[in-house]
């Protein structure tokens, strides 16, 4: 059952989102097009400034729409998860022969996948852009990510090690990513406890959620200092081995990362679907 | 024989508003029953209970001894008095995912229903006319062999021809081991093919018999009743 | 062929009156299988466990007879159908004569009148 509800959310967002990958990339074709023209044309009718600016807005449309369909991707999932459990279309939705855990971990599935397909073809459209219109640029972003990547694997070598930090790194990633989208459809599913105002309980609980992880994380800090300054020991220790093994520092975090933000969106899952079994109240 | 619907004391409340009221009653397989009452009778809030789409606040239902879940979906065929279907999707999708999510499905049924009515099923829902939206909706749901199947309102907003439609569509499908539910207020179309006839009234039962009984009892036809005791 | 029905009364009566004025008037002739219950609910447009009831009702009163699962037969017995012709006509008789004497008429003048139709005015 969870392949069927995976493969027909697919299908029943399938039109939306090429639709905006079709946007995505027409803009980016504009830009690109039109910036490398720019490029060809003389000085002095460069000067007058029509041909600069008509490039400028390509080119900033173009990067705001790579932007755009990176950061909003999830925010769209949750609202066509909204609409498939909260509008007319819960009434299929809901009568369908599955859980609602079922139900949720198929929708956040799919959702993971459009979110991950927006999110390589921004990149790449945003990438490939700014390599071809800025190549000085793009080289030296270029660089300072490889310098980054060495400063968090200390190695140049293609170590089995390094291959399974990156593995691990990536998956940290994706899960961070599911998580998101499992905390949207879950504020969501929570706003259902209210009957009249479905959409601003779930912004609410959204912004409980933030609080909430604010106020966490401020304790875990106060914590962790409490316990430094208790025991200074303990911390020279920790970064002595650190400094001992400096590749394994992108590994433990992404571990660590990847871990929770599993455990998370497993919570998550749960609780939406425990809140769409018992509160549901479709209109 | 076990019964297949039981309604046990389900009561509703919106806030201060009581939509149902301590509802109990029984549906045995093999009986067409016919929910009647004006609007804002609690007819759907007590569909949508029995289909899990708002639940309780007491009481229970019970559909084959279980509540309501993933079983009972299985053999609850359900037609909503909405659209509710994704408009981009053809019949023939349509019919596919039915196919997918339901054991019980025939779609050789639904594409000979379909044909009848010269519906073409590459066309999308939403190049359909209304009327035969809804006509693809009714013959999703009569396609399905299920145990109970529940139809809110469904030939309210539609031509005289396509109620006579679907209601050869709901009789030649009959089966007696399962059991329509019809919520409807146009009781003259559809008494005829009624067994039973069950009357709500401010979230209550006001009247629960054989639609023969009532005819008997009451010398008048279950239209004619209906009038007389929902008068304003 | 409409089956025409009264929602005022009874369906499963009324049913039943028109399946025997079919078997009467030779519709369905003597030892004639029936169409099926379901074929017969679908035509009069009603359920068919009201169809059944009434199939069931004229099986009881030995009209027609069931043969194990391959459906109903108009009985054999011709004088049952006779029977049934009877019993009709004076119904019709009865309501006829009722309707006269409402208008005024007595006894003779209904007699006279009835013969005058028959003699001119009747349809071959």
């Amino acid at each position: 059952m969870l392949k069927k509800v995976f493969k027909y959310d697919i299908y029943g967002n399938m039109k939306l989102f090429s639709m905006l990958y079709l946007i995505v990339g027409v803009l980016f074709i504009i830009s690109l097009v039109l910036n490398q023209v720019n490029k060809l044309i003389p000085e002095d009718i460069q000067a007058i400034g029509l041909t600069n600016f008509v490039c400028g807005l390509s080119m900033f449309l173009m990067y705001f729409s790579c932007m755009l369909l990176v950061g909003a991707s999830s925010l769209l999932c949750a609202v066509l998860f909204y609409k498939s459990v909260a509008t007319n279309e819960g009434y299929l939705t809901h009568t369908l022969p599955v859980t609602k855990k079922t139900l949720v971990l198929g929708k956040s599935l799919a959702g993971l996948v459009y979110c991950f397909i927006s999110l390589i073809i921004g990149f790449a459209c945003a990438a490939i852009h700014t390599a071809v219109v800025f190549p000085d640029t793009f080289n030296s972003l270029l660089r300072n990510l490889k310098d980054s990547f060495y400063i968090a694997t200390h190695s140049d070598e293609f170590t089995p090690l390094l291959v399974i930090s990156v593995i691990i790194f990536i998956l940290a990633f994706v899960a961070q990513v599911f998580f998101n989208i499992n905390l949207y459809y879950c504020c969501v599913s929570f706003g259902q406890i209210n009957n009249s105002h479905k959409i601003i309980m779930s912004i609410v609980a959204y912004i409980v959620y933030t609080m909430v992880i604010q106020f966490l994380s401020g304790l875990i800090s106060f914590g962790f200092s409490l316990a430094i300054s208790i025991n200074p020991e303990r911390l020279q220790n920790f970064q002595a081995y650190m400094d001992a093994h400096p590749d394994l520092i992108m590994l433990i975090i992404s571990l660590v990362v990847l871990l929770f933000n599993i455990g998370f969106s497993a919570l998550a899952i749960h609780i939406s679907s425990k809140t769409l079994e018992k509160k549901l109240n479709l209109q | 024989m076990e019964q297949l619907l039981v309604s046990n004391h389900i009561s509703k409340h919106y806030g201060a508003k009581l939509a149902l009221n301590d509802v109990s009653f029984q549906i045995m397989p093999g009986r067409i029953v016919g929910l009647l009452g004006p609007n804002g009778s609690g007819k759907t809030t007590l569909i949508k209970i029995i289909n899990s789409l708002i639940s309780p606040s007491s009481g229970e239902i019970y559909i084959n001894g279980n509540k309501p879940g993933v079983e009972s979906k299985k053999v609850v065929s359900y037609l909503p008095d909405k659209t509710y279907l994704n408009e981009w999707m053809t019949v023939e999708g349509l019919i596919k995912m039915y196919a997918d999510f339901y054991e019980n499905f025939n779609p050789e049924r639904a594409y000979d229903l379909l044909s009848r009515l010269n519906i073409d099923p590459k066309m999308s829902l939403k190049k359909l006319s209304k009327g035969n939206q809804e006509k693809v909706q009714l013959i999703l749901v009569m396609s399905r062999k299920a145990d109970l199947y529940v139809l809110d309102e469904p030939i309210a907003g539609v031509d005289p021809a396509a109620r006579d439609y679907i209601l050869e569509t709901i009789i030649s499908n009959y089966d007696r081991n399962a059991s329509i539910l019809i919520s409807t207020h146009l009781i003259s179309d559809i008494e005829n093919i009624l067994d039973d006839a069950l009357f709500l009234r401010e979230g209550q039962i006001v009247l629960y018999d054989s639609t023969d009984n009532l005819r008997t009892t009451h010398q008048k036809s279950i239209d004619a009743l209906f009038r007389e005791v929902f008068r304003c | 062929m409409a089956w025409k029905i009264d929602q005022n009364r009874p369906i499963y009566i009324q049913l039943m009156e028109i399946l025997e004025s079919r078997i009467i008037s030779g519709v369905y002739k003597s030892g004639e299988k029936l169409p099926s219950v379901r074929t017969l609910a679908t035509e009069a447009s009603v359920n068919p466990n009201t169809m059944q009831k009434a199939m069931s009702e004229l099986d009881r009163k030995g009209v027609i007879h069931s043969n194990r699962t391959s459906g109903y037969f108009v009985t054999e017995n011709l004088e049952i159908i006779n029977t049934l012709r009877e019993e009709a006509s004076k119904n019709i008789i009865e309501v006829f004569f009722m309707n006269m004497s409402s208008l005024g008429f007595s006894d003779d003048e209904i007699k006279t009148r009835l013969r005058h139709y028959i003699d001119n005015y009747k349809k071959v």
